[in-house]
């Protein structure tokens, strides 16, 4: 016995055909691909106008008039579709990369850099706080690239090595087992709200 | 009323500091001064290799700088890797073909890698068409390029910018059809999967040293001595904090923190 509710048909229709490619590319999943692809580009379209481009324009007609600025920056974008005025689409891309830069200049240093370097003043006193000091001064020193890795900064990088590979097998074990979780959950759709064999 | 917000003293010292440290180091390197060689980086020696074998079997090579945005600094240093790729590809007249999950991103990509062939005096052998935006949804991306690889008969899969949950399907889809992978990310859970499924991993900080490495241009390598210097800091911060810290002394923790 299976379900007459024909959504859950099409989803389980989707998942399987999804999973085929593990074998081999097939017009199955290709057609399927095709479908996911198409459906997801539409909804950003769609989420794009109702969330971001129509609230802001709606905000213009309120009198926030300093909006149509970066609208008209946006809208330069499309004169590379123009081949003689293309150069201008370039106007907005240095725009974003600009703001890009200065953005993760200004954003990220203190999380990224002064934030570990202060949670990295430990009190050596346990074993645990000497692991943790070790591990960033020597993953921080295979990171160094311009200073030959020789006699104490050589041992340290090589150090550093093993320490970044022992923390990237735990992730890599706590990441495979919430992969494995969401292959079950997959499993368990069709099993139970499919197919009705598990309850 | 400060003119510095609470909180950003310490960075604003710490990045003028670095931008002074830059300036002097490119100063130095166009007065031609002799800079430090670079270290081996394995992963981005291969490049050559990964697209030499593309172009013998006469196949496409894959490049994708992950799903990161514009502001994300792993897709900019994914686009000088992206400008060396191309402009290899071009050099050999191989196929690339570079999928991108972001509309930004996208239009960044197209003119690097035009650039890239222009730079090669190839600019007739460019292919917008080779340049795609996929899809904004991070599955509708993957799905996609795992499209891609499997019929554009792909033998070189350069995965390097920011991954999420996506990177093990590439790289998986990757081995799967016998490409050469190269990958590198600084998104600490997906570095392990690329290390296992790829040919060759860059470790985080590694990407970011790529475009000084790959071209050897003196002011690049400048700007790479002095982030190595940044680094040298923070050790020295990190081994001081930690004595005072253990001495009870939180003066320097208070310093940063302001």
């Amino acid at each position: 016995m299976v379900t007459t509710n024909w959504w859950l048909w099409l989803a389980a229709f989707f998942t399987v055909s999804i999973y085929t490619v593990a074998f081999a590319d097939n017009n199955l999943f290709r057609f399927v691909e095709s479908i996911f692809v198409g459906t997801s580009a539409g909804y950003m379209v769609t989420a794009n106008w109702f969330n971001y481009i129509k609230p802001q324009l709606l905000n213009v007609q309120k009198g926030q008039y300093v909006l149509l600025i970066p609208f008209l920056i946006g809208l330069l974008v499309y004169t590379r579709y123009v081949r003689s005025i293309a150069w201008v689409s370039r106007i907005s891309l240095a725009f974003t990369l600009g703001y890009g830069s200065g953005f993760i200049l200004s954003k990220n240093f203190r999380p990224d850099f002064l934030t570990q370097v202060i949670a990295t003043f430990r009190t050596l006193d346990t074993f645990n706080n000497w692991l943790l000091v070790f591990g960033v001064i020597t993953s921080l020193t295979y990171f160094l690239f311009t200073v030959e890795q020789k006699g104490v900064v050589g041992y340290a990088s090589k150090a550093g090595r093993w320490v970044m590979m022992i923390a990237l097998g735990a992730a890599f074990g706590s990441t495979v087992m919430a992969r494995v979780s969401l292959f079950l959950g997959r499993v368990q759709f069709l099993l139970t709200e499919w197919m009705f064999l598990v309850k | 009323m400060s003119v510095i917000k609470s909180g950003m003293v310490a960075p604003l010292v710490f990045e003028l500091a670095l931008c002074l440290a830059i300036a002097v180091l490119i100063a130095r390197a166009r007065k031609g001064q002799k800079l430090p060689t670079i270290r081996k980086v394995a992963g981005l020696d291969a490049l050559d290799e990964a697209i030499g074998r593309a172009t013998e079997m006469g196949a496409t090579v894959h490049y994708s700088p992950g799903i990161g945005d514009i502001a994300n600094p792993q897709t900019l240093a994914s686009f000088a890797i992206m400008g060396y790729v191309a402009k290899t590809c071009a050099k050999y007249d191989t196929r690339l073909i570079q999928t991108n999950r972001n509309n930004v991103v996208y239009s960044v990509a197209e003119e690097v890698i035009k650039q890239a062939y222009a730079d090669a005096g190839k600019s007739d052998a460019f292919n917008a068409d080779d340049v795609r935006f996929l899809s904004e949804d991070q599955f509708g991306y993957a799905s996609a390029c795992v499209g891609i690889m499997h019929r554009e008969k792909v033998r070189a899969n350069i995965l390097i910018g920011a991954f999420w949950a996506e990177s093990l399907i590439f790289a998986e889809v990757g081995a799967q059809i016998g490409s050469i992978q190269i990958a590198g990310t600084a998104n600490t859970h997906q570095i392990p999967f690329f290390i296992a499924a790829c040919d060759y991993a860059l470790l985080g900080e590694e990407i970011y040293a790529a475009s000084a490495y790959l071209t050897r241009e003196p002011v690049l390598v400048g700007c790479l001595i002095a982030q190595d210097w940044g680094k040298m800091v923070g050790v020295a911060l990190v081994i001081v904090g930690a004595v005072m810290a253990t001495m009870k002394n939180n003066s320097l923790k208070d310093l940063l923190l302001k």
